[in-house]
């Protein structure tokens, strides 16, 4: 323990300063800097050289994300003496993350893997175009041990016959369009006993009238996979209402009593019509977390006794259109309040709708993120306790604080509330 | 709206489903059942005693967030939650925990008691990491006398309150970010044990960072 450590040295240092702090404490807190600052801090005292890089236990090269620099290594602009270097002095990695985009980058898998003899999860990214070969030979050699891969279909087809020997994989990943599906399914029915966590399946941008067929079919196939813990489903839809109408159908109907096991589940559907939204809810109530766009507000009081999480996206585009059916549904609410005193839900949509309100005029895009907490408990008791997270990409600096100080006081006039995150 | 389908429908879609349904519909009773036990035991009022002797009062399930304490209890083999609430305070050694920083924890386990426990079958935690802090902890945190602060992150260490620590650690990180080393040796007090060669050795180490800025 770390008082220890601290009654001997107790005299030494003054209490506001950070030297007090045993070496326990100081990785425990500096285990929260990104993993570059974590280096560039390693000058500060002999404590922080020893410290700042024994909590850290992910290590991600080459990130497809832009927005984090800080938090991966670009391999590429490293040499390789450098980069052994770096990896020393990270000793406790258990969990990788890497984009192999090219040889350069299998070369720097191999030495990862060479490095680190206790990683619980790796997770590979394949961006390697029509080149097959990298894939080819990294399944061969690290399939097994893999826990997590996404792939272009390329891949794919070299993916499916190392298929058998990818033991630890909990996590597969495709960019999949429509011509894949049907292989999509080969392999599942394949093998059934395999213990698939999730899946991420990310639909392809194809406006076709086929689609809904597509949509179904890969549905159909991902009822297979009885063992899905966690479902990430995206539908993009552009065009008539009767094809989206028919996915719905199919949805409400029979997809969405397949998993009761399914702890999470994202979906994701992007409209231009008014859909049948308020029935895909009721489908889905049994799940505890649902991403839906635009027309969301329009049926907001939708029972949802199961949602933990939930995410709004909408655009500027329609943003008009939102706020005056937002506007009205939150009036249609609070008329209706009474009612749901019970069910909080209706709360928390009308607090929804302020947020919404308030962001909409001047905000482009935006992304907009609620977590309720206590969920479960609010809607049963009474208890407004929610964390709304807002998340608004692109937002300005003098803008921050204004929402900051809006949202408090719209929050906490209205419940007697809880924290509220608005971050950039 | 469609008012055919209303709220009716979706309960009698649980009510009358299939059994896997009803195995999550008791899941989420037991859950509930839980969360009131919790709540019932978080009446019951603990007495907590800081190394300087104060002692301030704290929620039962609130007190048991601190792990250390939750053992404390579990010690005392007491069965009659109740009879707990009359006992002596309970008596935290440790020089870290003064009246100030103690009162600041209680603050914050009566605010956290019942947040909801961490699913083990999801690998969160890298998500926890990056997850900015809330706007009630931001506002807790923020405190002017750095020595206080310290004395709380230590004592909630101490404690071994998990939350609390990792609100000290993404507050003092978030901080220092974007700081030059000099800056933060000054913001934090630290005391330099590098030669100034060392410390030449260990910049030319980590040039790399500062490729791409």
């Amino acid at each position: 323990m770390s008082s220890n450590g601290k009654n001997g040295t107790q005299e030494e240092y003054s209490k506001d300063s950070f030297d007090r702090f045993g070496d326990d404490l100081c990785e425990e807190i500096l285990s929260y800097l990104s993993l570059k600052d974590g280096f560039r801090y390693e000058c500060l005292s002999k404590q922080w050289r020893r410290s700042i890089h024994q909590k850290r236990h992910n290590l991600v090269i080459n990130t497809w994300l832009i927005d984090n620099m800080d938090h991966y290594i670009d391999v590429e602009l490293m040499d390789s003496q450098t980069f052994e270097l770096v990896l020393k002095k990270l000793p406790n990695i258990t969990r990788i993350e890497i984009t192999v985009k090219s040889s350069a980058t299998e070369r720097v898998f191999e030495v990862l893997m060479k490095s680190y003899k206790h990683l619980k999860t790796i997770h590979v990214r394949f961006w390697t175009g029509n080149d097959t070969q990298i894939v080819n030979r990294l399944l061969r050699t690290y399939g097994s041990q893999l826990t997590s891969i996404v792939m272009t279909k390329d891949a794919f087809n070299v993916y499916k016959e190392y298929f058998n020997s990818n033991t630890k994989l909990t996590q597969l990943s495709a960019h999949i369009g429509q011509p894949l599906q049907l292989e999509f399914s080969d392999i599942f029915n394949d093998n059934n006993s395999l213990l698939v966590k999730g899946i991420y399946q990310s639909e392809g941008y194809i406006f076709t009238m086929k689609q809904s067929e597509g949509y179904i079919s890969a549905m159909k196939q991902l009822c297979e996979l009885k063992a899905l813990r966690e479902l990430t489903l995206r539908i993009d839809v552009d065009f008539d209402n009767t094809v989206i109408n028919s996915i719905i159908d199919y949805h409400c109907n029979e997809f969405v009593s397949q998993w009761p096991q399914l702890k999470s589940y994202h979906l994701k559907i992007t409209y231009t019509t008014a859909p049948q939204l308020r029935r895909l809810f009721e489908s889905v109530n049994d799940f505890n977390d649902l991403v839906v766009t635009e027309r969301f507000f329009d049926d907001i009081d939708t029972h949802l006794p199961r949602l933990q999480s939930l995410r709004l996206s909408a655009y500027f585009e329609m943003s008009a259109g939102i706020k005056e059916s937002a506007k009205i549904a939150s009036n249609d609410k609070n008329d209706i309040q009474e009612e749901y005193s019970k069910n909080s839900f209706d709360r928390f949509g009308d607090d929804l709708h302020q947020q919404v309100l308030s962001y909409l005029s001047f905000r482009d895009c935006f992304r907009f993120e609620c977590v309720s907490k206590q969920w479960r408990r609010s809607i049963h008791q009474k208890r407004h306790k929610l964390v709304i997270n807002a998340l608004l990409s692109e937002m300005s600096a003098d803008h921050y604080l204004d929402v900051n100080r809006m949202d408090r006081q719209t929050f906490e006039s209205v419940l007697k509330k809880l924290p509220n995150i608005t971050r950039i | 709206m469609n008012g055919e389908y209303s709220l009716d429908t979706t309960e009698g879609m649980a009510a009358s489903g299939d059994p896997p349904t009803n195995n999550a519909v008791d899941d989420y009773d037991a859950e509930e059942a839980l969360e009131r036990q919790r709540e019932e035991e978080n009446k019951i009022k603990i007495k907590l005693k800081s190394f300087e002797g104060g002692v301030y009062e704290c929620g039962l399930t609130a007190a048991k967030m601190s792990v250390m304490v939750a053992n404390m209890l579990d010690a005392l083999q007491e069965t009659d939650l109740t009879k707990i609430a009359t006992r002596e305070p309970i008596p935290l050694q440790n020089d870290a925990v003064t009246n100030k920083a103690l009162e600041k924890i209680v603050e914050w386990v009566d605010h956290h008691w019942d947040d909801p426990p961490i699913d083990p079958d999801f690998d969160d935690e890298k998500e926890r990491r990056n997850e900015e802090l809330s706007h009630w902890d931001k506002q807790f945190i923020d405190i002017a006398d750095q020595g206080e602060l310290f004395d709380i992150i230590a004592a909630a260490n101490f404690m071994d309150i998990k939350g609390l620590v990792e609100v000290g650690a993404k507050h003092i990180c978030n901080k220092i970010k974007g700081k030059s080393c000099t800056e933060v040796r000054e913001m934090l007090k630290i005391h330099n044990d590098f030669t100034p060669e060392e410390e030449a050795a260990i910049h030319k180490e980590n040039e790399w960072i500062y490729a791409k800025d």
